[in-house]
């Protein structure tokens, strides 16, 4: 593997399972494992995987003025989030360009980040350059671990390691247990596959026993490859695919993140400006007609002309391998039923826009 | 596995003599493995002229998709049923099962240009870094 790759606490494990390694983001993560991406993702919609996200970053953000600097720098109101929920939001930058999209833990005083692998550096960057004098930011990513555990029987994979009723958490919640003895493990009920599901996190050398167990109890891990396929096939944005700092969350379909209301934040002026007058272009989902799905880069054409480009895309292994994607068109091409065109490595593909999510039988609550 | 009685690409595509002057053409098990499972393949009708490091077909996967191009100068004689009908024997056997043209060779001296077995093995090295 290359050099200067990072390894998340979990590497011995990834390298014992026979998991096949490739630099992600700066790190050295499984892509897949034996089984292969079908099968790992066919497990996740079907029974329990597990997902080392260690290589997210974790920043903690106390101290005096913490909720309200969070407020100033999400789109989504942090404020309302009561203690025990957690949100997702993008971070813009003054022109609305997303930076970062995000997941915050709401305790009492304080919150945990959970940043992109791809932006630990800029979003700390980000961070640091404009807190308050009493706020104060600690960076756990490395101190501590981050395992995904996502399925329609993820509960009763995990529910004899923990100490306490897991049916408590909400969707969305979070909540502190005991974890094969430890306490205060933060455990909250979300993800990224569309499944039920937990994130856990907890101390770096407490993640291979954890990980360990689940493997015992059951559970497949399963690699980077089929983490995009689920995600896709929910279309959740992946950040540098769907998200950049060229692109607004109105843009991107994440209107429901963006609460004018709340006050001022960074980036406001811009997406108060969109929202009354429209975008320019609009994230759509496509099937295309064949076996050909578009790609990542590929254009959108409209009538031979090109109109857009495409975010995301591939086969869907839930939906019988169908080719379907993601990209960005004006809104005017935006209906459902529109007939696009993608030029795929220079053949032209009929395609047609569609209804998200592309999978609608999801288990999330 | 790289077999020693192929030559390569360094595309990640194999050729092999198979009988005087016909050769089979596939891809490598590096590249099956890069690409993941292989959902669907896209390959030129017999009698369809071949050139040389030009693409004569194209390879979808669940990660990427990826040209394929050809090793040597010829004509297709044969195109592989069973990897048409299940691509995926492409990844399970992808040095045998998994061929996907049979074609003339035209000028077998293209073959001396080809990576040899060794050499594709270092590139594949240097490309795993290890792994």
């Amino acid at each position: 593997m290359g050099e200067g790759l990072r390894r998340t606490p979990l590497w011995p494990q990834h390298s014992r399972d026979g998991a096949k390694l490739v630099g992600f983001a700066g790190w050295e993560m499984p892509i897949q494992y034996p089984a292969g991406q079908l099968k790992e993702h066919e497990i996740v919609r079907t029974s329990c995987g597990i997902f080392d996200v260690s290589h997210m970053g974790r920043y903690f953000i106390g101290g005096t003025g913490s909720i309200d600097f969070l407020q100033s720098l999400l789109t989504n109101d942090i404020v309302k989030a009561a203690p025990g929920q957690l949100i997702y939001s993008p971070v813009c930058n003054p022109a609305g360009g997303v930076i970062d999209d995000v997941t915050v833990y709401r305790f009492a005083s304080s919150c945990l980040m959970v940043v992109n692998a791809s932006n630990r550096r800029p979003m700390w960057e980000w961070l640091e350059s404009r807190k308050p004098s009493g706020v104060v930011l600690e960076d756990r990513s490395d101190a501590w671990g981050q395992i995904a555990v996502q399925g329609p029987k993820a509960q009763e994979m995990l529910a004899p390691l923990v100490g306490g009723d897991l049916e408590a958490i909400g969707y969305y919640r979070h909540a502190p247990f005991t974890l094969q003895g430890k306490p205060d493990v933060l455990i909250s009920r979300n993800g990224y596959t569309g499944e039920d599901g937990f994130e856990i996190y907890l101390p770096a050398t407490d993640t291979a026993p954890l990980w360990d167990a689940l493997i015992q109890r059951g559970a497949a891990a399963i690699g980077l490859g089929a983490r995009d396929t689920l995600r896709m096939e929910m279309c959740y944005a992946l950040y540098g695919n769907e998200l950049d700092t060229a692109t607004t969350p109105l843009e991107a379909g994440l209107g429901w993140t963006v609460k004018l209301k709340k006050g001022e934040f960074i980036g406001r002026d811009v997406l108060l400006r969109q929202k009354e007058q429209g975008v320019e272009k609009i994230l759509v989902g496509f099937e295309v007609a064949g076996p050909r799905p578009g790609r990542h880069g590929q254009a959108i054409l409209h009538e031979g002309r090109p109109v857009g480009v495409v975010t995301s895309g591939g086969p869907c292994p839930s939906l019988g391998n169908r080719g379907m994607g993601l990209g960005y068109v004006p809104p005017a091409l935006a209906a459902k039923g529109t007939r696009i065109g993608i030029d795929v490595r220079g053949t032209l593909v009929d395609a047609v826009v569609c209804e998200r999510p592309f999978y609608k039988n999801a288990s999330h609550r | 596995m790289i077999p020693k009685d192929c030559r390569y690409t360094k595309e990640h595509e194999w050729v092999k003599q198979d009988g005087a002057g016909f050769v089979k053409i596939g891809i490598t098990e590096f590249a099956a493995s890069s690409l993941g499972e292989i959902t669907f393949v896209e390959l030129p009708a017999v009698g369809r002229g071949l050139e040389q490091m030009q693409a004569f077909g194209v390879v979808e996967a669940v990660k990427a998709a990826s040209d394929i191009n050809s090793p040597i100068t010829g004509e297709v004689v044969e195109v592989n049923p069973a990897v048409q009908a299940d691509p995926e024997v492409i990844n399970r056997s992808p040095h045998d099962e998994g061929w996907m043209i049979r074609a003339t060779l035209k000028d077998p001296a293209e073959l001396d240009g080809l990576l040899t077995p060794e050499a594709y093995g270092e590139l594949v090295k240097s490309l795993e870094g290890g792994h």
